[in-house]
């Protein structure tokens, strides 16, 4: 509502931009190619009176919307109605130099009428009408008695009309009654659009409000369900690793398979805890930090599971993308979720290329593995939680289907994007872009 | 050699066992306490090398407070500790920056509770 109200203000000012080029070609059409004499000086003065008034209001509602919002609605409220009433009064002037009610813009009045409808309430709507009707009856009164001079458009209107009782009356009716038809109908469907507004507004934020409670209860659920997980973790650790003894080839093999079980669901349970945080937006304390530190720092924690299948992983940094702005921390969980997927999805022996490249604003990451790839329809896919491609699912069992969901919300709320390309059974490269700047 | 002396405070029992074993196949001597208050008197006695320290406990900040005491106390101030939550990574709240206002904490690490005893035994590995 706010909202609309401010955009609304700039589109008046955008229109009147529109009037001042309108009156300027109608006065140069009427006076050359019609032949119509017209006033010059109030003509100019008035479109000059309109630019100054344009400015003005543009730059005071730019100096609004940088103070206070609260306090400035109301004001922005008084320039809308302040500007509608100056145009109003500009137009009977413009209309007073230039044949009176006898010039056919008169009609003009109605989207003056309209526009305030628009954007003011029902009482100030009809309030602008009534004072556009008086100023039209004044200066048709003061021209026909003649208290103020008339100024026929002499080669367009042959008779005089301005001091025809009749004339005036019918004509006078017909404005009055269209004019508060016209405001009303607007008016209703403005209220009508409003409602659905507020409505739309209202159940958004409802969804909202649902889906953080359901976020917040998912965490503590989670966390609870944690808790137990990593202490049965631990006590089957304790036979696994033998500390109490032998156990027989059987049971090993069952504490083993025990063992491995838990592991992953305390992967999945971490990975769901930190999806959900990053859903609630608890963190993000981003400031300047060297992504090549981070980078070695990730490709470090890597290294176990990289030496175990015997890959490589190279890096070729660009010295001039180190610096970047972000939560060092989160960006390191995304770099740390592209470089463990690569090892994992790649055969034993293989490559994994790690390229950083400066892209003025932005940075570049490459993550190239020469692993089992993507099936090209299920690539749209990757960055849905609990999504993991078919081709992997049989084979390795420890993937949450949430690593990539992650990442893209953290890389998402760095004001980055992350992207892969990958053909099945060669190879895939995520893509990584950070912006340096804040 | 004297065997290192590890004190580790977390209020799961069945955490504290598992690990207590663990700990000591790894020839370190092992103390466990089930909140701070017990941990507080344990640590007078025992003199822990290294202390393992859950963040939450009966309150979210137990393990803060904890930290605070032992912080102020001229004996121990020294002592490595050892972070783990339940929360840390996961939850993405930045305890350290949560703890660096309290300064003075020289020999501290956090560490992702998991039940992963690697990186548990690196951490100790790396501040004793």
């Amino acid at each position: 509502m706010n909202l609309r109200i401010v955009r609304l203000s700039y589109w008046l000012i955008r229109l009147r931009w529109f009037a001042i080029l309108g009156i300027f070609i109608a006065y140069y059409v009427a006076k050359h190619f019609l032949l119509i004499t017209i006033e010059e000086l109030p003509v100019y003065s008035i479109i000059a009176f309109l630019i100054l008034l344009n400015v003005l209001s543009f730059s005071f509602l730019k100096y609004l919307q940088k103070s206070q919002i609260r306090k400035s609605l109301k004001n922005v409220k008084r320039i809308i109605n302040f500007q509608i009433s100056t145009d109003l009064i500009v137009l009977t002037v413009l209309l007073h130099f230039s044949g009176g009610v006898e010039n056919p813009f008169i009609i003009y009045y109605i989207f003056h009428m309209i526009i305030g409808s628009i954007m003011l309430s029902t009482k100030e709507s009809f309030l602008q009408t009534s004072f556009a009707l008086m100023l039209l009856g004044s200066m048709t009164f003061l021209e026909y008695s003649g208290i103020i001079q008339h100024f026929p458009l002499q080669g367009f209107i042959t008779s005089n009309m301005y001091n025809n009782l009749t004339y005036l009356a019918c004509t006078g009716f017909i404005f009055i009654s269209t004019s508060y038809f016209v405001v009303y109908i607007t008016r209703t469907i403005i209220k009508q659009s409003e409602k659905h507004e507020a409505a739309y507004l209202q159940a958004n934020a409802k969804l909202k409000q649902r889906d953080k409670v359901k976020n917040e209860y998912v965490m503590r659920v989670t966390h609870d369900i944690k808790g137990h997980i990593t202490a049965i973790q631990s006590c089957i650790s304790v036979l696994n690793e033998k500390l109490t003894g032998p156990l027989n080839p059987q049971q090993e093999d069952f504490v083993s398979r025990a063992h491995k079980r838990i592991q992953i669901l305390n992967n999945f349970i971490s990975d769901l805890l930190s999806i959900t945080n990053k859903r609630l937006l608890l963190q993000s304390e981003k400031k300047y930090f060297s992504l090549k530190n981070s980078l070695e720092e990730v490709i470090k924690m890597t290294e176990n599971s990289a030496q175990e299948k015997n890959i490589s992983i190279i890096k070729n940094i660009d010295t001039s993308a180190d610096n970047i702005y972000g939560e060092p921390s989160s960006i390191e969980e995304v770099l740390s979720n592209l470089i463990q997927n690569a090892i994992k999805y790649s055969p034993a022996g293989k490559l994994v290329l790690i390229n950083v490249k400066d892209q003025h604003e932005n940075v570049l990451i490459e993550v190239l593995d020469n692993g089992v790839g993507i099936p090209e329809y299920e690539i749209p896919y990757i960055f849905n939680e609990f999504y993991r491609a078919s081709n992997v699912k049989a084979n390795i069992k420890d993937g949450t289907g949430l690593g990539l969901a992650i990442s893209k919300h953290i890389v998402e709320d760095h004001g980055g994007k992350i992207w892969v390309e990958s053909i099945e059974n060669f190879g895939t490269t995520f893509y990584l872009l950070l912006k340096k700047e804040m | 050699m004297n065997k290192n002396k590890i004190l580790i405070i977390d209020d799961d029992v069945d955490l504290l066992a598992s690990t207590k074993l663990f700990l000591e196949s790894k020839k370190y001597e092992v103390e466990t306490a089930i909140n701070s208050k017990i941990g507080l008197g344990i640590l007078k006695t025992f003199h822990p090398d290294l202390i393992i320290l859950d963040i939450m406990m009966d309150t979210n900040l137990e393990g803060f407070n904890f930290l605070n005491e032992l912080k102020s106390d001229d004996n121990f101030k020294e002592t490595p500790i050892i972070m783990s939550t339940g929360m840390a990574k996961s939850i993405g709240v930045n305890m350290r920056a949560a703890v660096e206002d309290i300064e003075s904490l020289p020999k501290t690490k956090f560490i992702d509770k998991s039940g992963d005893w690697e990186e548990l035994l690196e951490a100790i590995k790396e501040l004793l």
